[in-house]
């Protein structure tokens, strides 16, 4: 179906005509991405919903008027920022795109009060270059360093591997200029200033995003401030070339870091990984910090490099030995200082850390060399260019493609109790087919954010996306999850947050309302904020919340002025709302139930019996959490800490 | 090969828009100059991107779309400099310049190329052996009066290629005159092809004119075999990026080596044949021609042939090497660029195997202009970033669009051949 002609011309005078287009062509390459393989509905394929057309404005100005053109016609939007992944592209039929790649200025740097001033189309690697130079830094994009900084604090998860330093980035966002869903431009935060996000009154931050984001189903955000963040290096990175094999995945090496070291201790099981990471958690002294696998899963990695790199790997598990079995689990640490002084004791209290959590390091890499460097100096070269280059899209070298089974937020104990078997559970069997890429099983993934309260996990497989068995593999994997999550009731109740909804075999929309009632209902308050806000729902709803099943959710929502005189949709709907079932759980967690009220809603019964299994207060664990039976060695261990500096034993 | 064999490539594109930068793992020094594809920072949409034009190929082949004048603009709007590539490979194995090629080519087998503007070339090619629409009988006039040995009629150790821009645009004739005076004064045993020397095919091949190219590629191997020489030099980047890197990939044994000007005269200089003796106090930056670059590295297409990596499963591996253009020259025009006395050499930020390209290659030039100048000001703007009054070049295209861009943006910015900053010291 072809935009209206007048809706067309309409926005083609708001852009001009050589910024919008709605030919095939064009529009194909805003159809087809990564994960939409996975999702409900697509083919094994890429290829998602085509849009009617794409736009692409310049300034705020033109991004207000497209959203008001689009009230005025109906036309659905979806605001585009670098593109990465199904979210953000169209959930359904009929939505013009507007890209907003033209927008691409950063604004302010405030080197004094730490903050940037960015338009949509910053990538991570563009403000960092930027940052390097007067000592400041951000945290980078899970998605890799060609990705929108606006996106990933404003709209679109938020994950990090410097989150402990930095923290998770929706944590980083400060002012913001955003379209609303109507056309009005809101700014959020100090009134005329950006440094923070919260201004007098209440702050709508929480409204704007919360832990995935919007992902485009609310407005378009067109400025954003961004907290900067201490940078100990230099005010420019240099590089050098990387020796092979490790050239197959970044044929640049940064040359040595003043003051930076990379570790990669290892463990016999997760809890001792657990216990590690609390502990240098408390002790303030990772820069970066993840988990990615063991020592195994050196091997498929680097299959990639070909049989070079397949050598490279036998030789080094051949050298790690009964090591490698008795210590899988593996941990990612880096340590970065201004002094040495400070390097060599945060070296201290790490190898303090590994000792007391039963880890070791890798006594081989002192010795062995790479090219016409150490082993240790090329590794710690080698991973601090993928941590400050946040060069993800060599991880699609390997197998030819990555996926993920739905990522989970919580603590860190809840988390990797589920995860960690999990994922080795599930990958077994389809490695054991011989489908996705034999990684040694273990590849979880697992950072950590804002000093240790919320962690960040996936299990990520190594799949061939040109070969259909492989992607069937894929989607029988992430659908094998939904299925031992919801038969072992985890990801409900041990996770307070599931980040990643896609399904190759229920809607996601679906799969967020079952999870809303088992969390407090936050559908229905997601619901209740889209309709507010979008009360002609021209947003492009499918990522946001649940979707399409919101507009049978809720009992109308209050009148909301529409533009230009039309009729919200969400008026014409009186249909009456479900009331959640309470059950047990949720009415003894009445107590921990989310206690302000959106002041648009004028019935908020949903909201009064939540299923939350929320903790009550911060630093109080929930029943379910004291059950685990991991945390009684965390809480032990955390008990050697006091003060953020590590006790002997 | 076909657009088909690559099926596999396109059908790993993530749409991650790595593409559009320079590589990741080099890490960008500014905001200012971290784009890399002169064609997607130029118009936006994503089917101007490397990978967008893959995905624009996939749909084709699956008859999701069909040809279309924007389809054109998309696969000829771009100057075929291979960054995408590079940065691409940075991570993934996905041969992304040869899909672009191979594109061109289905464009041209199926009759929708080329395009009107790129059709006298290819009839001038065949025609009058260049691309200038010229007379055969003109091509060596660039030489009169410079005393040089015809080879066709004088045995000589070092064929000098000089390629038709050279040979026919009056204001780039006197590279040609200056590299041979040097090579002259520098005791050079060569001589050259004069009204003999064809068209290296360079616009054939990537405009997608496959057969045209071949043609040519194997009679000039012919040509160069039969004259006996053991090197062919050629000041030109473009017929040298096609001699080193595409003429092997038709198959003919080729018994001479290549050299592009630079690396001769890096070569005389550091053996004391030729001299830069007088001061020239200048700043300079060098601009990276695409072909002499990262573009003259020898590859070979995989054909979409990969075998699975023993113990993996899944994980396949291409039987050729990943090509980055790390073996490019680069170093060798920067070294006789500082053996000048009085010179300073100051870099832009996207040099060497991730340059900028200057944006007349790939039958922008002549296809789009406006494209072409866009692209060349891009450059212009990041060499006075630096501060160089300078800037010099190793390539007739390159000196052609960004002489063009300086003019037509009345910049004071300085532009030279590295042969005319020789001869002017020696």
């Amino acid at each position: 179906m072809a935009l209206a002609r007048e809706a067309y011309r309409a926005l083609e005078s708001i852009v001009g005509k050589e910024n919008i287009c709605e030919e095939p062509a064009v529009l194909e390459s805003y159809t087809w991405t990564w994960l939409n393989e996975f999702i409900y509905k697509f083919t094994p394929l890429k290829w998602g919903n085509r849009p009617e057309a794409v736009v692409l404005p310049g300034c705020t100005e033109e991004v207000q008027a497209i959203v008001k053109a689009c009230n005025r016609y109906q036309v659905r939007y979806k605001a585009f920022g670098t593109g990465y992944g199904a979210q953000s592209f169209p959930g359904q039929d009929g939505v013009v795109v507007v890209d907003l790649r033209r927008m691409n200025r950063i604004l302010e740097i405030d080197e004094k009060n730490k903050y940037a001033v960015v338009e949509p189309y910053v990538t991570w690697m563009q403000l960092q270059a930027e940052g390097y130079k007067r000592g400041l830094a951000t945290t980078p994009i899970q998605g890799g360093s060609q990705c929108s900084v606006l996106a990933s604090v404003t709209s679109c998860y938020g994950m990090n591997i410097m989150g402990t330093h930095g923290g998770y980035n929706a944590r980083n966002a400060l002012g913001v200029e955003w379209v609303l869903p109507t056309g009005e431009i809101l700014k959020l935060g100090s009134s005329d200033n950006w440094f923070t996000g919260d201004g007098p009154g209440p702050s709508l931050r929480g409204i704007m995003r919360g832990n995935s984001g919007a992902l485009g189903g609310l407005g378009i955000f067109t400025k954003c401030a961004i907290k900067l963040h201490h940078w100990p290096g230099p005010t420019k990175l240099e590089t050098e070339k990387a020796p092979a094999p490790l050239s197959f995945f970044s044929p640049y090496m940064l040359k040595t870091i003043e003051n930076c070291r990379v570790h990669s201790p290892m463990f016999p099981h997760w809890e001792n990984v657990i216990d590690f990471m609390y502990k240098s958690v408390d002790a303030e002294i990772a820069y970066c910090m993840f988990t990615a696998g063991g020592a195994e899963r050196l091997l498929g990695t680097m299959g990639a490099a070909g049989k070079e790199g397949v050598e490279f790997a036998q030789n080094m598990l051949a050298l790690m030995g009964p090591m490698k079995d008795q210590l899988k689990y593996q941990v990612m640490i880096m340590l970065f200082a201004d002094t040495e002084q400070e390097l060599e004791y945060k070296e201290k209290v790490l190898h303090q850390i590994i000792t007391e959590t039963g880890g070791a390091t890798q006594p081989m890499m002192e010795d062995l060399t790479l090219g016409n460097r150490s082993m240790r100096d090329a590794m710690n070269s080698f991973i601090s260019t993928f941590v400050f280059g946040n060069d993800t899209h060599m991880v699609h070298g390997m197998g030819g493609g990555f996926a993920i089974t739905a990522g989970y937020g919580g603590t860190c104990e809840s988390v990797a109790r589920y995860m960690f078997p999990a994922g080795e559970m599930l990958k077994e069997k389809y490695m054991k087919k011989g489908k996705i890429l034999d990684d040694g099983i273990n590849t979880l993934y697992f950072n950590i954010f804002d000093n240790a309260p919320v962690i960040y996990s996936e299990v990520e497989f190594h799949y061939d996306q040109a070969d259909p068995e492989s992607v069937k593999a894929g989607r029988e994997i992430i659908n094998d999850e939904w299925k031992y999550k919801e038969g072992k009731k985890y990801g409900f109740e041990h996770t307070d947050i599931c980040l990643s909804m896609w399904s190759p075999v229920t809607p996601w929309q679906e799969r967020v309302a079952k999870l809303g009632k088992l969390s407090g209902n936050f559908h229905i308050w997601q619901e209740r904020i889209k309709q507010a806000l979008d009360p002609n729902d021209v947003c492009d709803r499918s990522t946001y919340g649940v979707g399409y099943l919101g507009k049978g959710l809720l009992e109308p929502a209050p009148q909301t002025k529409p533009v230009a005189g039309k009729k919200s949709k969400a008026a014409k709907k009186p249909k009456a709302g479900k009331k959640p079932k309470a059950s047990k759980k949720a009415k003894a967690a009445k107590k921990t139930k989310i206690s302000k009220k959106p002041k648009a809603s004028k019935k908020p019964k949903a909201a009064k019996k939540p299923k939350t299994a929320k903790k009550p207060k911060a630093g109080k664990k929930t029943k379910t959490g004291r059950k685990i039976k991991a945390s009684k060695k965390t809480k032990a261990s955390r008990k050697t800490k006091a003060g953020g500096k590590t006790r002997k034993k | 090969m076909a657009l088909l064999d690559y099926q596999k490539d396109m059908l790993r594109c993530t749409r991650c828009s790595c593409c559009k930068f320079i590589p990741i793992s080099s890490i960008a020094k500014s905001w200012r100059f971290a784009y890399g594809c002169p064609s997607i920072t130029r118009y936006n949409f994503h089917s101007y991107s490397g990978g967008g034009k893959l995905i624009t190929a996939l749909s084709l082949l699956e008859g999701r779309i069909d040809y279309s004048d924007q389809l054109m603009d998309i696969v000829y709007r771009c100057t075929t400099c291979g960054l995408c590539n590079l940065s691409c490979q940075t991570g993934t194995h996905m041969e992304v310049l040869e899909i672009l090629f191979e594109l061109r080519a289905k464009c041209f087998e199926d009759g929708k190329a080329p395009l009107p503007a790129h059709k006298p070339i290819m009839e001038s090619i065949k025609s009058y052996d260049n691309v200038w629409m010229q007379p055969r009988a003109k091509r060596d006039a660039w030489a009169k009066d410079l005393d040089v040995k015809d080879i066709n009629k004088e045995k000589a150790d070092v064929l000098y290629f000089v390629g038709c821009t050279y040979a026919y645009n009056p204001k780039l004739q006197k590279v040609a005159r200056d590299t041979a005076t040097i090579l002259k004064r520098a005791g050079v045993d060569f001589g050259i092809l004069g009204n003999k020397e064809l068209c290296c095919a360079s616009p054939a091949f990537t405009i997608g004119f496959k057969k045209l190219f071949k043609e040519y590629a194997e009679r000039n191997i012919e040509t160069f075999n039969k004259l006996g020489v053991s090197k062919v030099v050629t000041s030109c980047a473009g017929c040298y990026g096609l001699f080193k890197a595409k003429y092997p990939r038709v198959g003919k044994e080729m018994n001479f080596e290549v050299l592009h000007i630079t690396e001769l005269l890096d070569q005389l200089i550091k053996e004391g044949k030729v001299k830069p003796a007088k001061e020239l106090p200048m700043q300079v930056t060098y601009h990276d021609p695409c072909h002499l670059g990262r573009l003259s590295e020898p590859s070979v297409p995989s054909e979409g042939k990969e075998t699975i990596v023993e113990g993996t499963n899944i994980q396949f591996a291409k039987d050729i090497p990943k090509v980055l253009g790390f073996n490019g020259v680069f170093d060798p025009p920067r070294d006789v660029i500082q053996s000048i006395p009085g010179i300073e050499l100051v870099e832009m930020e996207r040099v060497k195997e991730f340059g900028w390209c200057c944006g007349a290659g790939g039958g922008v030039k002549s296809g789009y202009p406006d494209f072409a100048l866009w692209t060349a000001s891009e450059r212009i703007e990041e060499a006075k970033s630096t501060g160089a009054e300078a800037l010099v070049t190793a390539c007739p295209w390159c000196e052609s669009n960004l002489g063009d861009a300086i003019e037509k943006n009345q910049e004071r910015m300085k532009l030279y051949s590295i042969t005319e900053l020789i001869l002017q010291v020696i």
